[in-house]
């Protein structure tokens, strides 16, 4: 008896560090995954995941919780999404990381801040924060961000923020071993909350998966 | 970062550290006049014994005794704190990997006229090697590898080579066109200082051998700003035809050196950019270098001045909240090794790293006696050093949050979300509120890049916000350390099934594990994977214990969601003023 509740433990803590590591292919991604929700919690009326519609080829449609908003996300990429901690924050969110890194993930964001969330006070307070260092520069000899420029995305107003930035991978040590980030954000006011999608490479990679953010972006749609 | 003591030595250490201790512990025990015991103690620390050092060091009335001879009492004192710096040098985690800032260490440490060499130890560095055999017999394996590679022992350096190397050096090679042969007798001969200085010679003909210097490997992997700048100040003019010639041939570090001590005192008329750039990546000289009792004062009167810096800001509130509840802060300066600070869970100490302190000394030009006596200087160093104590007290938070609660915490990525949370709210507050410390960081970042990775990690909180910075926390600052549920699952599959192992042993195999295992509290100390690793040295109560604490997550979770919900609701509180860029 003992050996068996001691194998469940162990087997059940297992599946939980699996599932919450975790993410799958975005091919591979049931559209009705996941549906658990943490305990304590109201279920989303409608779970988020890979839905049917027309998506071009190459990339699948994903709808958000409540369809927050929707997106094409391409095939071949890891698609994450950590359940637990988007209604912990009030901010929906996918990763997609693509199929090639170097020493960070080459990886697209996209994200619902519902009005509740307070990581940021509004799109303006992220488009504050995102648009210079937290010394309030826009330049030095390790980074760059360029002005805030407004744009047009799926017939919304958006704001386009893009900054190049030299990051260090171990701050806490003398290891001095960085990458060169370049990153992209496009910041889409709405009636409640906020949508926002990033994309970041290292700089030697954005050019090639650019072209899959744009893509994304293009496809966006909000539900606010 | 948070320490983890390497507990597979724990038994075999305390029964070394009780063997060594006899003569400092017979000392107290059975010589009952300080007469007697600093006999006792003087005869002990001549032999080398550091834990002699150590009782000498700490007794009072033995020291009065002593100090009637100033003189000898200076050298008895300066030989024992030598014994116990070499000590605390070697008891950092060393690895190959490392070994050559342990060379760099050991260099200033083992030489002609250290008190080390008084003691026997040098200036042939293989004299440490029977010391270390004898007072530190329980050093790790990596150590004692370290070791033999930082003192550029010829066998690893050169492998089975025992007659000679041909070499061409500098000015002889110039001179004569001939090279200089060099034996393995000449080098068993020699200190670190001068094998090092001779590798770096070699290392222009050998690029194999760059791997003796970081500066070299650094250079190779493309950092050429240093060696721009050297290249920069040696074309000025600036230099006299005397000292241009004592940089010619040296390896760059020591030019760094050399140019530092150029620097010192005169008007060489290179640009304040050149000069802050050189001297912060030149090693201490013999003024910077603060030594043990200078580094004990310095900790502890860094302890008022970092207070005061933490005050007033919404995260450094936390902070000294934290420790008006828990006891004082204590800070201590000392070599951290790889790291820019750490906290000793023994002695509920933030240790912060003298050679960062030191660096930003050269750049400064602060020598270590105007840093105890000027409250300016070390008010900067306070501030330089300030997010370092944030970031450890959050991890001292957790160790008490641990031993409060009684569960198994191991070393995990939550709890470098949580330090560097705080840390990075502390620092985007301060660079908005307090112009002095955003001027330090600011002005030392593009020499220091502590000081940028200071920056940087406020800025990556402030603009990725608590959620995404999280994930940026286990994705690329720590993806090697497990998360909460891969240590928990680790520990608690490999428990289980030694346990149901054990349920197959006889009872005398079991009370066997259990006499000599490794009991409750040495077991709460080690990491996921030395559990895993020793899993059948552990007494079967600790095994239990440790299943108990990870079969439920639940107490673990609910304090990291506590935490991380106090720190959002600070950050919200402290981006309220926001301003709203030009948007074009």
């Amino acid at each position: 008896m003992n050996k068996l509740i001691l194998t469940l433990a162990a087997f059940s803590l297992m599946a939980v560090t699996a599932c919450g590591a975790g993410g799958k292919s975005a091919a591979e991604a049931p559209a009705d995954a996941p549906a658990e929700k943490a305990a304590g919690k109201v279920p989303a009326a409608k779970p988020g995941g890979l839905v049917e519609g027309k998506a071009p080829a190459g990339f699948k449609r994903y709808a958000m919780d409540n369809d927050y908003f929707s997106c094409d996300v391409p095939a071949d990429w890891f698609l994450k999404r950590d359940q637990e901690n988007d209604e912990e924050y009030d901010i929906y969110e996918i990763e997609l990381v693509a199929p090639r890194s170097e020493k960070t993930p080459t990886a697209i964001f996209v994200s619902y801040h519902s009005k509740d969330s307070d990581d940021f006070s509004g799109y303006q307070d992220f488009i504050d924060c995102n648009s210079k260092n937290a010394a309030g520069e826009t330049k030095n000899k390790r980074e760059s961000y360029e002005p805030v420029k407004k744009t047009k995305l799926a017939k919304r107003e958006a704001f386009e923020l893009s900054r190049e930035r030299l990051v260090f991978l171990h701050p806490e040590s003398k290891s001095d071993e960085s990458v060169q980030l370049k990153e992209k954000h496009y910041v889409l006011p709405a009636k409640e909350g906020f949508y926002v999608l990033h994309f970041t490479a290292a700089k030697t990679l954005f050019p090639q998966y650019s072209k899959v953010f744009e893509k994304v972006a293009g496809s966006f749609t909000g539900k606010y | 970062m948070l320490t983890t003591k390497r507990l597979g030595t724990t038994g075999a250490a305390l029964t070394a550290g009780l063997l060594l201790l006899c003569p400092a512990a017979m000392a107290q025990k059975t010589h009952k006049t300080p007469a007697q015991r600093l006999a006792v103690l003087e005869v002990a620390i001549a032999s080398g014994n550091p834990v002699a050092a150590g009782a000498f060091l700490k007794d009072g009335p033995v020291l009065t005794l002593a100090e009637k001879d100033y003189a000898k009492a200076a050298l008895l004192k300066s030989k024992a704190e030598a014994l116990l710096d070499l000590r605390d040098v070697l008891r950092m985690d060393w690895n190959e990997d490392s070994a050559n800032k342990l060379s760099s260490a050991l260099e200033i440490r083992i030489d002609a006229d250290k008190p080390l060499t008084k003691l026997g130890i040098g200036p042939a560095p293989e004299k440490l090697l029977p010391w270390m055999t004898r007072y530190m017999p329980t050093a790790p394996a990596d150590t004692k590898k370290a070791v033999k590679k930082a003192i550029r022992q010829w066998g690893v350096v050169f492998g089975t080579i025992t007659s000679t190397q041909n070499m061409s050096w500098g000015q002889a090679t110039m001179m004569s066109g001939n090279g200089l042969t060099l034996t393995k007798a000449e080098w068993e001969g020699w200190t670190i200082r001068e094998r090092n200085a001779v590798l770096g010679e070699m290392m222009a003909k050998d690029p194999m051998l760059t791997i003796y210097s970081d500066e070299a490997l650094a250079t190779g992997k493309g950092d050429m700003n240093v060696y721009t700048a050297v290249s920069s100040v040696k074309a000025s003019g600036a230099l006299t035809p005397e000292q241009l010639a004592q940089l010619t041939g040296k390896p760059l570090a020591d030019q760094l050196y050399l140019l530092g001590s150029f620097f010192d005192g005169s008007n060489i008329a290179v640009s304040d950019d050149l000069k802050m750039k050189i001297n912060a990546a030149r090693s201490s000289l013999p003024k910077e270098v603060l030594n043990s009792q200078q580094r004990d004062l310095l900790g502890s009167m860094l302890n008022t001045a970092v207070t005061t810096e933490l005050k007033g800001t919404r995260a450094g509130d936390k902070v000294l909240a934290f420790y008006a509840k828990n006891g004082p802060m204590k800070i201590a300066v000392k070599p951290c090794d790889g790291a820019y600070s750490r906290y000793d869970p023994a002695t509920r100490t933030i240790v912060l790293d003298s050679e960062t302190i030191q660096q930003y000394m050269h750049m400064k030009g602060y020598t270590a006696e105007s840093v105890m006596k000027n409250k300016a200087q070390l008010a900067e160093i306070a501030k330089y050093m300030s997010p370092m104590v944030v970031y450890e007290s959050a991890h001292q938070a957790q160790d008490v949050w641990a031993k409060k609660s009684g569960v198994y915490k191991p070393h995990m990525q939550e709890d470098e979300i949580e330090a560097m949370s705080l840390e990075g709210l502390y620092t985007s507050e301060k660079l908005t509120k307090d112009a002095a410390f955003k001027t330090i960081l600011t002005s030392s970042r593009d020499f220091s890049t502590y000081a940028f990775k200071k920056m940087e990690v406020a800025t990556e909180y402030k603009t990725s916000g608590a959620k995404k910075f999280g994930a940026t926390v286990r994705q690329r600052y720590f993806s090697g350390l497990p998360s909460l549920d891969a240590a928990a699952s680790q520990v608690l599959g490999a428990v289980s099934d030694e346990l149901v192992r054990r349920e197959g042993l006889t009872q005398e195999e079991r009370d066997d594990i259990d006499a000599a295992g490794l009991s409750i509290s040495e077991a709460m100390k080690m990491s996921p994977g030395e559990i895993s690793g020793s899993v059948g040295e552990i007494q079967a109560a600790a095994l239990v214990k440790l299943q108990k604490d990870l079969i439920s997550l639940g107490v673990y979770k609910k304090h990291y969601t506590a935490a991380a919900r106090e720190n959002r609701k600070l950050k919200t509180s402290s981006t309220g003023n926001s301003v709203v860029p030009p948007i074009l």
